[in-house]
C-alpha cells in the first residue's frame, strides 16, 4: 500500500509538485520558529509599515516587525491548529458515525436524519457558535472547528461502515459468532480505514482554511499568538499602505491548501485506480467513415427489395490494452417484410451490430463498412443520423424501464419525432392514439398524459414499439426486446411485434440470445459468435438441420443460454469463450477452444462463410458440406 | 438531500401499513408529502430555538461574568444576570425565550443599545442580497462550465483537457474565500480602482464580494454538474432520443436538461442555503453591512442577544430554503413523489 501511494504521488506531475510543496511546508513548520523567532519579535520604530525590500520580503508591520519572518514562524501554529482541528473532527465524527452504523435500524434513521440536518449548516456558522460559547483562543479554535467538522465526517463513516456491514463476508463472520470486540476493529475498521484516512487528509486542508478564517475574523487565535489568519488580518488593515503584508500570509495559506489538495487527489487516484487514466478516444473515425462513404457503390439489380444491405461491417475500439474488435466484418441483408433473427450469446457482438447499423455506436467506436445501403440510399450507418431516412429505421431497446424518458409525458415522447418532421399537433396525437391501439394499450388517449413509471414493464415495451411505429419505419431493429420482461409478458410483446410486421410490412431485425424466441418469430436467422456470423439460413433449416457445431450447442441448451443482459462492453475476457480481441487470437477458427469436432485445419485457417447444404456456414467440418464458394 | 428525504419519509411508510393511512397517502400524495416536510421544518426550528437558548447557558463559567470581565463589581454582574433573565428558573427562561423569539423579540443589543430586531431588519436583507447574487453567479458559471466540460470530454474525448480541468478546479477550490476577497480588494479595488473596496454603494460595491463568495464554489459545483450531465448523457432514454433522429439541440433541451434539472435544483438550493450562512468572512473583508459582520462583532463584543438572534435566523433560513428545495424537486419530478 505504501508503495502504491508513493508511486502514485510522484507519477503525475501534479502529485509530485503537491508532495514537494507539502514537504517544504512541513520543514518550515519545524525549523521556522527556530530560525526566524528573533527577527519576528524584533520591533523597530524606525521601520514602521515598510514596503517590500531586500531586507523585508513582505515589508514590515505597524510595530516595525518583519512580516516575512512572522509568516515563517506562523507556519508551525497554523499547521498544528489545522491538524488538531482535523483530529478532533475525525475522532468525533468517525466515532459517532460508526456508532450510528451499528445502532438498530429505527434509531439509526433518526440519528442519520439529525446528522443530515446539521450537515446543511455552513461550517463557519457552526464554528462561530462554538467560539461564542468557549471564547476565542487557540484551544477553543481547535475544539470549535473540530466539532463543526464532525457532521460530514460522521455521515461519511456511517455510510462506509453500513455498506461494509452489508457485505457477505461480514454477515458470515457475524453468524459465525465472531464477537463484536473483534468484529469491529478487525473486520469493519480495517476495511474502511483507507477512505477514512484519505478524508482525514482532505479535512486538514479544510481545517486550515476554517482556522485561518476564524483568526481572520478576530475570534480565533488571540494575540500575542499569531497564525497566518491573524497575520492576514493585520496586513489587511495596512492594505492601502503595504499590501504585501496581507498577500504574503495569504499566499502561504493558498500554497499549503493547493499542496494538500493535489496530494489528496493523487492518493485518491491511487486508492481508486478507475480514476487513474482517462479512456482514449480513437482519432480519425470520422475520416474513415467519410472515406467509406466516398467509395463507389455499384447498383446491384438484385438489391431492389433489400431494405438493408450491409457488407463487411466492422466495429473496433482502441483501449489502453490495444484494439478490441467486437464486430469483425459481417454481412447483413434484410428483405422487405422479412423478420431476420440474429442470435448469439453475451459478448458475441450482436448488440453492437444493432447499434452500429442504427448509427448509434458509442462515439469512441470505429465503425467501417464496405457497403451500406438502407432503402436504396447509399451511405454509412452514421449517415442514418439524417432525419428523413434515419426515421425509417426504428429501434426497440432491451430495457423499456430506462429507455423511456422519466421526466416527459408519453404523448410528447411519442409525437416529438413526427412533430419535428412537420406533422401538426392534432394529427400527431391522433396517430399516437392509433399506434397505441395497434399495440393493444387500453385507453390510449388517456395514456398519452402519463409518465413512463405509471406503466407496467410489458406496457412500456409496447409503447416503445408504438413510438417506433410513429414514423412509419421500413425496418425495426429490436435488441433483446423481451429479455427484461416476465415470461408471460414476453409472448404478448412478441405477438405485437409480429402483428406490426404483418400489418405495416416493416422488416424486423430481431436480436436475441434466446433460440426459442427466434424460432417463433423469424423467417431467416443468422447465428453470431465472437463478432462474426457463423451460420445463416432459413429458420426451419437452421433449427432442424444445424450445420455449425456452435448452432448445435445453442439449440441443445435452448432457452437457457444466458439470462443476463448483453453488455455493451465489447470483449468477453478470457475463459472458455475466446476473446474478441484480435491481437491474441491465433489465426484459426474462433470456436476452436470449445469445438468438439475440431480438426487440424481449424487451428491454422479462419473458416469463411461457405455455402452449406441449405444455408451458409463458417466451419471446416460442417455437417453436410457440399461445395466451397 | 435525496438520502435525507428517503430517511425521513420512512416513518410514513411504516404507518402506511394501517389501512386508513395508506388510503390517505394514495389519494393525497401531495398533502402527505407537504405535511411531512412541514413537520420536519418545525422540529428543526424548535431544536434551533432550544440550541441557541442553551448556547448561552452551557457556556463554561458565568455568562454575565464573561460579558463584563473579571474586574466587574458584583452589582454589575447581578444586573446583567437580571437583564439576561438568568436569575429566573431555567424552565421559565426557556419558555419566555421561545415565546419572545417567536414574536421576533430578542431583547436589546448589549453593545449598541438598540432592539436586536431593528438591527436584524437592517442587516439581514443585505446578507440575502449578497448570497442571492453570489448564488446566481455560481449557478450560471458552474452549470455553464460543467455542462460544457461534460460535452467536450464525454466518452473519454480530450483527455488532456479533462486532466487540466480536474487539476485547476481542484486548485480553485483550495483558495479560501477570504484570501480571494483580499486579493480582489487589492487588485480590483486598490490598484485598478474598478470597484469600491468597502461599504455598500449599490451594484458596484456588490461586485467584488459577490465574486469572492461565488468563485471558490465554482470549482466544486462545476465538477458535480459535469458528473451529473455525463450521467444523463449516458442514459438509455438519451439513446432512444438519438434513435428518433431528433436534432442535437432538442435532445439537449428536452431530454438532457430536464433530467439534469433535478440535480440542478438541489444544488441551487444547497448553494444558496450554505451561502446565506457562509458570507460571514467576505462581509468582514468588504465591510458589507450584513448579518455576517454583525454576528462577528457580536461574538467579539460578547453581545449574546445578537449572537443568538443571528444564529437562529441564519439557521432557520438554511432549513427553510432546504425545505423549499424538497418541494421544488417534487414539482420537477412528480413521478418520484408518487413512488415515494
Ligand atoms: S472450423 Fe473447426 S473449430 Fe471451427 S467450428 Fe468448425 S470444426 Fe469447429
Amino acid at each position: 500500500m505504501r508503495n502504491k501511494y508513493l508511486h502514485a504521488l510522484f507519477r503525475t506531475p501534479s502529485g509530485a509538485v503537491g508532495s514537494l510543496t507539502l514537504l517544504l511546508i512541513i520543514a518550515l513548520a519545524v525549523v521556522g520558529p527556530l530560525l526566524w523567532h528573533d527577527a519576528a519579535q524584533a520591533e523597530n520604530v524606525t521601520n514602521l509599515n515598510l514596503g517590500v525590500s531586500r531586507d523585508h520580503l513582505f515589508g514590515t508591520d505597524g510595530l516595525g516587525r518583519d512580516v516575512f519572518a512572522r509568516t515563517m514562524v506562523a507556519t508551525r501554529l497554523s499547521l498544528l491548529l489545522a491538524v488538531g482541528a482535523a483530529v478532533v473532527g475525525a475522532i468525533l465524527g468517525y466515532v459517532v458515525g460508526i456508532v450510528i452504523a451499528v445502532l438498530p435500524a429505527q434509531l439509526r434513521r433518526v440519528c442519520l436524519a439529525a446528522v443530515d440536518v446539521s450537515l446543511s449548516f455552513p461550517v463557519i456558522l457552526l464554528a462561530i457558535v462554538f467560539v461564542a460559547m468557549f471564547g476565542g483562543g487557540t484551544t477553543s479554535t481547535i475544539v470549535a472547528i473540530g466539532i463543526a467538522f464532525a457532521p460530514p465526517l460522521a455521515r461519511l463513516s456511517s455510510n462506509l461502515a453500513l455498506a461494509e456491514s452489508r457485505k457477505e463476508y461480514f454477515r458470515i463472520a457475524r453468524t459465525l459468532g465472531v464477537p463484536t470486540r473483534t468484529l469491529l476493529p478487525r473486520y469493519l475498521l480495517a476495511n474502511i480505514a483507507e477512505p477514512l484516512l484519505l478524508t482525514f487528509f482532505y479535512a486538514i486542508g479544510s481545517a486550515l482554511v476554517a482556522v485561518s478564517a476564524l483568526s481572520f475574523l478576530g475570534i480565533g487565535v488571540q494575540p500575542p499568538s499569531y497564525d497566518w489568519g491573524v497575520l492576514l488580518v493585520n496586513g489587511f488593515t495596512l492594505l492601502y499602505v503595504q499590501p504585501a503584508a496581507a498577500l504574503g500570509p495569504a499566499a502561504m495559506i493558498v500554497v499549503t491548501g493547493i499542496g494538500l489538495a493535489l496530494v489528496g487527489e493523487a492518493s485518491a487516484r491511487a486508492a481508486n485506480p478507475r480514476l487513474a487514466g482517462a479512456r482514449r478516444r480513437t482519432a480519425g473515425d470520422d475520416a474513415q467513415n467519410a472515406q467509406a462513404a466516398a467509395e463507389p457503390t455499384p447498383d446491384d439489380p438484385t438489391s431492389d427489395d433489400l431494405v438493408l444491405d450491409v457488407r463487411d461491417l466492422r466495429v473496433a475500439f482502441d483501449t489502453p490494452a490495444g484494439e478490441v474488435v467486437p464486430v469483425r466484418g459481417i454481412d447483413l441483408r434484410i428483405r422487405k417484410g422479412e423478420v431476420l433473427g440474429l442470435v448469439g450469446e453475451s459478448g458475441s457482438g450482436k448488440s453492437m451490430t444493432a447499434l452500429a447499423i442504427a448509427g448509434l455506436a458509442p462515439a469512441n467506436a470505429r465503425v467501417t463498412t464496405e457497403r451500406c445501403r438502407f432503402l436504396g440510399h447509399a451511405g454509412t450507418p452514421a449517415g442514418l443520423r439524417s432525419r428523413r431516412i434515419g426515421q425509417r429505421l426504428a429501434m426497440v431497446f432491451q430495457d423499456p424501464a430506462t429507455s423511456l424518458n422519466p421526466a416527459m409525458r408519453l404523448g410528447t415522447q411519442m409525437t416529438e419525432a413526427v412533430r419535428a418532421g412537420g406533422v401538426g399537433r392534432r394529427e400527431a396525437v391522433e396517430r399516437a392514439v392509433e399506434r397505441l391501439t395497434d399495440v393493444r394499450i387500453p385507453a390510449p388517449a388517456s395514456r398519452l398524459r402519463d409518465f413512463a413509471n405509471q406503466l407496467s414493464g410489458g406496457q412500456r415495451q409496447r409503447v416503445m414499439i408504438a413510438m417506433g411505429l410513429m414514423t412509419e419505419p421500413a425496418l425495426i431493429v429490436a435488441d433483446e426486446p423481451t429479455t427484461a420482461l416476465d415470461v408471460t409478458v414476453q409472448a404478448q410483446v412478441l405477438s405485437v411485434l409480429r402483428d406490426v410486421n404483418v400489418r405495416s410490412g416493416a422488416s424486423v431485425l430481431l436480436i436475441s440470445h434466446d433460440m426459442s424466441v427466434i424460432a417463433q418469430m423469424c423467417s431467416k436467422v443468422a447465428v453470431m459468435y465472437a463478432g462474426a456470423i457463423v451460420e445463416y439460413g432459413d429458420t426451419a433449416d437452421v433449427v432442424h438441420r444445424p450445420q455449425h457445431p456452435y448452432t448445435r450447442a445453442l439449440l441443445a441448451s435452448v432457452i437457457t443460454l444466458d439470462h443476463s443482459a448483453e453488455s455493451e462492453a465489447p470483449a468477453e475476457p478470457g475463459g472458455v469463450a475466446p476473446s474478441a480481441d484480435g491481437r491474441n487470437r491465433p489465426g484459426g477458427c474462433s470456436y476452436l477452444a470449445r469445438c468438439p469436432i475440431a480438426s487440424e485445419r481449424c487451428a491454422d485457417e479462419i473458416p469463411p462463410l461457405m455455402q452449406g447444404a441449405a444455408g451458409e456456414v463458417a466451419c471446416w467440418n460442417m455437417a453436410d458440406k457440399e461445395q466451397l464458394v | 438531500m435525496a438520502e435525507e428525504a428517503a430517511v425521513v419519509s420512512r416513518p410514513t411508510q411504516q404507518l402506511s401499513s394501517r389501512a386508513g393511512w395508506s388510503d390517505i397517502k394514495a389519494r393525497h400524495p401531495w398533502l402527505v408529502f407537504l405535511l411531512s416536510r412541514v413537520a420536519r421544518l418545525v422540529v428543526v426550528c424548535a431544536l434551533l430555538l432550544v440550541g441557541t437558548f442553551l448556547m448561552v447557558r452551557l457556556m463554561p463559567g458565568d455568562p454575565a461574568r464573561r460579558i463584563l470581565g473579571l474586574q466587574a463589581t458584583p452589582e454589575a454582574v447581578e444586573l446583567t444576570r437580571h437583564r439576561l433573565g438568568l436569575d429566573r428558573p431555567q424552565f421559565e427562561q426557556l419558555w419566555s425565550y421561545c415565546w419572545n423569539a417567536l414574536h421576533l423579540d430578542f431583547g436589546e443589543s448589549f453593545s449598541q443599545g438598540v432592539p436586536v430586531r431593528e438591527l436584524i431588519a437592517e442587516r439581514f436583507p443585505k446578507t440575502v442580497e449578497l448570497a442571492a447574487a453570489a448564488t446566481m453567479v455560481l449557478l450560471i458559471v458552474g452549470f455553464g462550465v460543467g455542462t460544457l466540460m461534460a460535452v467536450l470530454t464525454r466518452d473519454g474525448r480530450r483527455p488532456r483537457l479533462d486532466a487540466t480541468y480536474g487539476t485547476s478546479m481542484g486548485a480553485l477550490s483550495a483558495v479560501p474565500d477570504f484570501v480571494l476577497a483580499a486579493l480582489f480588494a487589492v487588485v480590483f479595488g486598490l490598484y485598478l480602482k474598478w470597484f469600491p473596496v468597502a461599504g455598500d454603494n449599490g451594484l458596484s460595491s456588490l461586485t467584488l464580494p459577490t465574486l469572492a463568495v461565488a468563485i471558490p464554489g465554482i470549482g466544486f459545483l462545476s465538477r458535480v454538474v459535469r458528473a451529473e450531465a455525463l450521467d444523463v448523457l449516458s442514459q438509455n432514454y438519451v439513446r432512444t432520443a438519438r434513435a428518433k433522429r431528433l436534432t442535437g439541440r432538442r435532445i439537449y433541451i428536452r431530454h438532457v436538461m430536464p433530467n439534469a434539472a433535478y440535480g440542478g435544483v438541489t444544488l441551487a438550493g444547497v448553494s444558496f442555503a450554505s451561502l446565506v450562512g457562509g458570507t460571514v468572512v467576505v462581509e468582514q473583508v468588504f465591510n458589507w453591512p450584513g448579518m455576517g459582520s454583525a454576528l462577528t462583532s457580536a461574538v467579539v463584543n460578547r453581545d449574546y442577544p445578537v449572537v443568538q438572534a443571528g444564529v437562529l435566523l441564519l439557521g432557520a433560513t438554511v432549513v427553510i430554503v432546504n425545505t423549499l428545495v424538497d418541494v421544488l424537486l417534487a414539482i420537477v419530478d412528480p413521478g418520484a413523489l408518487r413512488e415515494n
